[in-house]
């Protein structure tokens, strides 16, 4: 295992101004290009026609009340097609635009009816960009994506470009993210999509969803590789990073062999940097009860104390891996942690000096 | 004055609150790395707000202005809420739940109003309900009406259910290893799961004659859950996460399946969670503190209690008067809401789990309170009010 850092400071540079193409500059990008005309209709070619445009030119055969609601929103695609703006409701009002209730209206319509065209697509763009969690516009979009691949096997590359737009804005976006699965899985295109990943976490390490889509890409399609070099990259850079340890421990179980005492030295050596850091100590403890050896870890607990005695992560460890043995040592330690050294959890560690040698069972 | 904003000119701490401080924050090793910087911040807002707040004055609990603010949502969200029209079910129930726990009446025409219009939410094809009129089911939006309509309590919300409409839906989204999805090509987690038993649960699903292919796989699924750390994750591998926990444990609870993860692992996670010096709850490993987490982290406990042979006490392993200090003087704001930590707005749903949590922290881990601060009991499992679930409960074995 590196014990320094190779390639990954390179990526991480790489990444970065991969990010600027990917989230900042569509033009630059030619996924984005495919994807450009739709975004900015609603709000460009609106304010642009709007002036000029009088009800009647917009719509000649609706009458005034239609024409006085539809007179910006502009979805003149789908003349013809019957649908109802959305209403507003008569509890926890909301103060809806005219575009929102037009756009949702017919894509609600749509959903219910059978078409899965073209058309439909651009609309379910539209409306994602307007509310980016609607799981019937994501829903709608992902019924429309399965037809219309069957023939254009290029837009799940688009669906890819499409979700990493949204994602770049809402970064905890569910439904974005559920997509993005389903879109690079029925387009065989998962090669890219830890990269993917490393963008999204460069702008938050902890991002819940981005270390589940990674999670998936390595639990369910083996992609382990280069998986241990890139939680070391992470953990050292902020050994904090609790979903770092986490996505480590998977890929460790993983990899054939990978949950070895080297692994245990590493984290030893992690330690040592910051003691009362919680994170590495449960790691150590589940390498223990996985059958590792634990002896090291727990003289360098013993270490940590001499030199803090109110580093909390390496007196738990003592206390949840002692042996039978040592229940007058437990006791001690639960009546420190208890009476001086964290006493938000008095009660706990009381119970569990009262107790000592037994897990407290739920 | 004020109980959340510091005091003007600010007074200088003394020598003995900054060495208080300075012992029980969290310690940077010489190693600033970004969660040490992102926790230090919050610590020092907390530490602001404490320092501001006279030590004499008690910590009261603003009901009538939490009152007359969640009622204003129920009528009008604010400007820029557009994103709350897929939310409608939850905007619902946030707020009905957090009138619950404060003890207030919904008049009856309000309740009637609520109750109708969520009955326009049903999909008539696939069953089940969607986040709003004319929109697609989905399991979390289903759960926050059923709920809401738990809520009201109200003999028309409990007659509006349709349990075989639920059914249908459940079993559409029921997956082949035991799992759910939360709508037909949605994501597949352990919130899917809690949302789709308990409505099953609490509609009398789990004892009619499909109650197998509902609960099918469910254990095994929440035991595939349990991470290096013992806590849940929200999928197989993923990080342990005080919601999903909740969702998990719950989830088992209602199964009576609590021997299928290792709840002493569990509580040894769960009880780390409680920060030393905010007193609330974070929802993962070296993360912030966040009101919210005040019920998901906080019902563990109580949770856990529920174990056959459970040691006495165990909802109670927690520290329920910081955590009642961290939800009264820094999630509360004194012109109504509550919000995740200081330096973040109120919101609903803030507002709603942090007085679930409040109510956990008085009625499970016996904060000291008075009359004046006591928010009503609420059920660890259903995050219902403990009145209105009985009552539930007994309507629904009568049907």
């Amino acid at each position: 295992m590196p014990k320094t850092l190779r390639f990954r400071d390179f990526i991480c540079i790489h990444l970065v101004t991969t990010r600027w193409c990917v989230f900042s500059s569509p033009s630059t990008s030619g996924l984005f290009n495919s994807v450009q005309p739709f975004t900015t209709m609603g709000t460009e070619q609106a304010s642009q026609e709007a002036p000029n445009a009088t009800p009647e030119a917009a719509n000649p055969t609706a009458t005034d009340a239609d024409n006085a609601e539809s007179i910006d929103v502009n979805l003149d695609e789908w003349k013809g097609f019957e649908y109802s703006p959305v209403e507003f409701s008569p509890v926890l009002t909301i103060n809806l635009s005219d575009e929102f209730r037009h756009v949702f209206g017919l894509l609600y319509a749509v959903k219910k009816s059978k078409e899965r065209s073209k058309r439909a697509l651009d609309l379910t763009s539209r409306a994602i960009i307007l509310q980016n969690s609607s799981p019937t516009a994501w829903m709608l979009r992902r019924e429309v994506v399965a037809t219309l691949a069957e023939n254009n096997p290029a837009l799940w590359a688009i669906e890819l470009g499409f979700t990493a737009k949204i994602i770049s804005k809402n970064e905890k976006n569910y439904q974005a993210w559920e997509h993005r699965r389903f879109a690079a899985e029925s387009g065989n295109l998962l090669q890219t999509e830890i990269q993917f990943t490393d963008v999204a976490l460069n702008g938050d390490e902890k991002n819940y969803h981005a270390w589940c889509h990674r999670h998936w890409l390595v639990r369910d399609h083996g992609l382990t590789e280069g998986e241990l070099d890139a939680t070391e990259w992470f953990i050292r850079t902020d050994l904090r990073n609790n979903s770092a340890w986490n996505h480590r421990w998977l890929v460790t179980g993983l990899v054939e062999g990978a949950r070895n005492d080297d692994e245990m030295t590493f984290a030893l050596e992690i330690v040592e940097k910051a003691p009362r850091n919680e994170a590495v100590w449960n790691y150590i403890h589940a390498m223990g009860k996985s059958g590792l050896s634990i002896a090291a870890a727990k003289a360098k607990a013993v270490e940590c104390l001499e030199v803090d005695a109110g580093c909390i992560p390496a007196r738990r460890f003592l206390v949840l891996n002692a042996s039978s043995s040592e229940a007058s040592e437990v006791r001690k330690h639960c009546q420190i942690l208890a009476s001086g050294v964290d006493p938000i959890r008095k009660k706990y560690w009381e119970m569990k000096a009262a107790d000592p040698g037994r897990p407290i069972k739920g | 004055m004020s109980t959340n904003t510091p005091s003007y000119p600010p007074s200088v701490p003394t020598e003995r609150e900054l060495t208080d401080f300075g012992v029980q924050r969290v310690q940077h090793e010489n190693i600033f790395s970004d969660t040490w910087h992102a926790q230090h911040y919050v610590e020092q807002r907390v530490f602001d707000i404490r320092h501001a707040r006279p030590p004499e004055k008690p910590l009261v609990l603003f009901r009538e202005k939490h009152v007359s603010w969640l009622m204003r949502h129920l009528q009008y969200l604010p400007r820029g809420s557009e994103s709350f029209d897929v939310l409608q079910g939850w905007s619902c129930f946030w707020i009905v739940h957090s009138l619950n726990l404060l003890g207030a009446t919904i008049p009856v025409p309000t309740a009637s109003m609520v109750v109708k219009h969520l009955a326009t939410f049903k999909d008539p094809v696939v069953g089940g309900y969607g986040g709003g009129p004319g929109q697609s089911s989905h399991l979390a939006s289903s759960f926050s009406v059923i709920m809401t309509l738990c809520g009201l309590g109200t003999e028309e919300a409990l007659m509006s259910i349709d349990s075989v409409s639920l059914l249908r839906f459940i079993l559409q989204m029921k997956q082949a290893d035991g799992s759910f999805r939360v709508s037909f090509g949605g994501e597949t987690d352990v919130r899917a799961m809690y949302c789709a038993i308990c409505i099953a649960s609490i509609v009398g699903l789990l004892k009619g004659v499909e109650a197998e292919k509902i609960t099918r796989g469910c254990a095994s699924y929440v035991k595939s859950l349990q991470g290096f750390d013992g806590g849940l994750g929200g999928e197989p591998g993923a990080e342990s996460h005080g919601g999903n926990s909740f969702c998990g444990l719950a989830t088992l609870v209602i199964l009576d399946e609590l021997d299928a993860v290792d709840t002493g692992a569990l509580l040894d996670w769960a009880v780390m969670r409680q920060m030393a010096y905010e007193g609330g709850f974070q929802g993962r490993t070296n993360k912030l503190v966040d009101s919210c987490y005040s019920f998901w982290v906080g019902s563990l406990f109580p949770l856990l209690g529920l174990k056959a042979r459970a040691p006495a006490g165990m909802s109670k392993l927690f520290d329920a008067d910081a955590l009642q200090r961290y939800v009264l003087e820094c999630a509360q704001l004194e012109n109504g809401g509550f919000r995740d930590k200081p330096g973040t707005s109120r919101d609903l749903m803030h507002s709603c789990y942090a007085l679930s949590g409040l109510s956990i922290a008085q009625h499970f881990g016996e904060a000291k309170h008075d009359a004046k601060n006591e928010v009503k009991k609420v059920d660890p499992v259903f995050n219902i009010a403990e009145d209105k679930i009985n009552y539930v409960k007994e309507f629904f074995s009568q049907t």
